[in-house]
């Protein structure tokens, strides 16, 4: 460590380094403090529930199997969650920076060992807060600018922004108390006060929860102008996330299409789209929860997945593989686990909202179970392996 | 931090932070990722926020308050602050980037005018301000 004298000698006195270049009275420690515990919050809860949404569909394979089929609503709020607050956090996130932002240019840069340890906590904070909310709000808008695949780069940047706010909340604790348990220091100066500028950042925050909050609630879909989807607009009432291609279509409109059940089975399936309409049918009013954040609820029609297990003498404890007539591509096929395999809400929907699926829905026959991902929620399905 | 602060809060933060960042970076070289892309953009989104976006920030304060009169200035702030900030979160819909023929539910609104509109709203809102603290002052 330097000495003390040589510390204040040294400090340069120019740009962002000089005293008093940063004359705002907004800088201040308790404006730092009220929007730094929002944003902790906010961040705290994308955290969790997206770690939720990560051991449901890309944990170790006993987190899958254990994740539930009720309620039937739990994936569709966690997931609105996570997404709603993120985008609400991002004027958070831009004043606090702004708020902080003397500190990048404190003298001297590094005072001790403990404190260069604390600056490279800020730094993944930092990075990894900027990375997560840029990077996410370009992925649900469907920009994908970045060179790396969406999901797994999402996962990494969590931790390191999260090892960063541990770090940060620790080394900010008794500043963070101090400052809110002083009465509030009088701001001097003209312009915006303390109280404007909060009310100006939550406002901003509030108007990204409103007019993106119609992407999950159908009767606010009106008020969803900056939302990448509404509540219940596209096809038969249900926004689409990935549209059938030429040969999905042309297998799926074939008078040759099958249902087939293999696999551990004592009885083979190759079932007729009439077949399956001659089968007993079952309703279910289920969500379309995306990862993306937006959901709708729909009522589906077809045939109990379960019954057509029962059918081929599956065993009841079976795992089974859904596979599309599409040949490529992450959701040509998703794994269904006996907690939504034998969910008696567990559909081969024929029909969504009263009338035959959509093409872009799943024509002829999809998958749809509760309190599951969009993306497995398997689409235009020609067979059940049964594992 | 002052001499007199324990550094106990800090410690523990550190303990429990340094296993999660650990976490973080394990990804980084174990999940087959595109490692020199994920570094760009990791620093490369503190740089552009850092050395452009908030020193456009100070500028534009600095320039406000050279130019603006006292009961202007406040409401003047808040606009330009809201302003910015509305119009940086709907960069992604106003591109148009993920628009798509085949999937009409996709972007589905009219970004432009809805950005226009809420505007709008904030700069009639900031300018009510403005007058009507103009009036209470007698000025």
């Amino acid at each position: 460590m330097p000495p003390d004298g040589h510390r204040s000698a040294a400090r340069p006195g120019f740009g962002p380094f000089r005293e008093g270049t940063f004359s705002s009275r907004l800088h201040g420690e308790r404006t730092a403090a009220l929007i730094g515990i929002a944003l902790g919050i906010a961040f705290i809860v994308c955290f969790v529930t997206g770690l939720i949404s990560h051991f449901a569909q890309r944990g170790p394979e006993w987190t899958r199997e254990a994740w539930p089929a009720r309620p039937v609503s739990l994936y569709r709020i966690t997931q609105a969650l996570h997404v709603l607050t993120g985008m609400a956090a991002i004027p958070l996130l831009l004043a606090k920076l702004w708020v902080a932002y003397p500190r990048l240019w404190e003298w001297p840069p590094v005072r001790d060992p403990l404190h260069a340890i604390e600056r490279l906590g800020v730094g993944a904070l930092v990075a990894g807060s900027i990375f997560q909310v840029v990077t996410g709000l370009l992925n649900i808008f469907y920009w994908y600018a970045f060179p790396f695949p969406f999901p797994s780069a999402h996962y990494t940047g969590a931790w390191i922004a999260m090892g960063g706010l541990a770090m940060h909340v620790g080394a900010k604790w008794q500043i963070t108390r101090r400052a809110l348990r002083a009465p509030p220091d009088a701001v001097r100066g003209t312009g915006l006060s303390r109280r404007g500028f909060l009310a100006v950042v939550g406002g901003a925050s509030g108007v990204i929860l409103v007019t993106t909050i119609g992407s999950v609630i159908p009767g606010l879909a009106r008020l969803a102008l900056l939302a990448p989807r509404r509540a219940g607009f596209g096809p038969q009432g249900v926004p689409v996330n990935h549209t059938a291609g030429p040969r999905v279509r042309a297998g799926a409109e074939s008078a040759d299409y099958r249902l087939e059940v293999t696999g551990a089975v004592a009885s083979p399936l190759s079932l007729s789209l009439d077949e399956l309409r001659s089968m007993p049918q079952s309703s279910a009013v289920l969500p379309i929860s995306c990862v993306e954040g937006w959901s709708t609820s729909a009522t589906w029609r077809g045939v109990r997945v379960r019954e057509i297990l029962d059918m081929a003498r599956a065993s009841a404890d079976a795992t089974i593989r859904v596979e599309s007539l599409e040949q490529h591509g992450a959701q040509r096929s998703s794994t269904l686990y006996p907690n939504h395999a034998r969910d008696p809400l567990s559909l081969l929907a024929l029909e969504l909202n009263g009338a035959t699926l959509h093409i872009d829905h799943g024509y002829p026959v999809r998958l749809i179970a509760p309190n599951r991902p969009g993306v497995e929620q398997t689409k235009w399905v020609t067979r059940l392996e049964v594992l | 931090m002052s001499r007199e602060d324990s550094r106990v809060p800090m410690l523990i933060g550190l303990a429990a932070g340094t296993p999660l960042l650990g976490i973080g970076l394990y990804q980084v070289f174990t999940r087959n990722l595109n490692i020199v892309g994920i570094a760009v953009w990791m620093v490369g989104g503190v740089a552009v926020h850092d050395l452009v976006l908030v020193p456009v920030v100070f500028a534009a304060g600095a320039l406000l308050r050279r130019l603006a009169r006292d009961r202007w200035l406040a409401p003047l702030q808040a606009a330009l602050v809201a302003s910015g900030i509305l119009v940086l979160f709907a960069v992604p819909a106003l591109s148009g980037k993920g628009v798509s023929a085949a999937d009409p539910s996709r972007l589905p609104g009219d970004y432009p005018r809805a950005v226009a509109g809420l505007l709008l709203g904030i700069w009639i809102a900031a300018g009510i301000w403005a007058l009507s603290a103009g009036r209470r002052r007698g000025t």
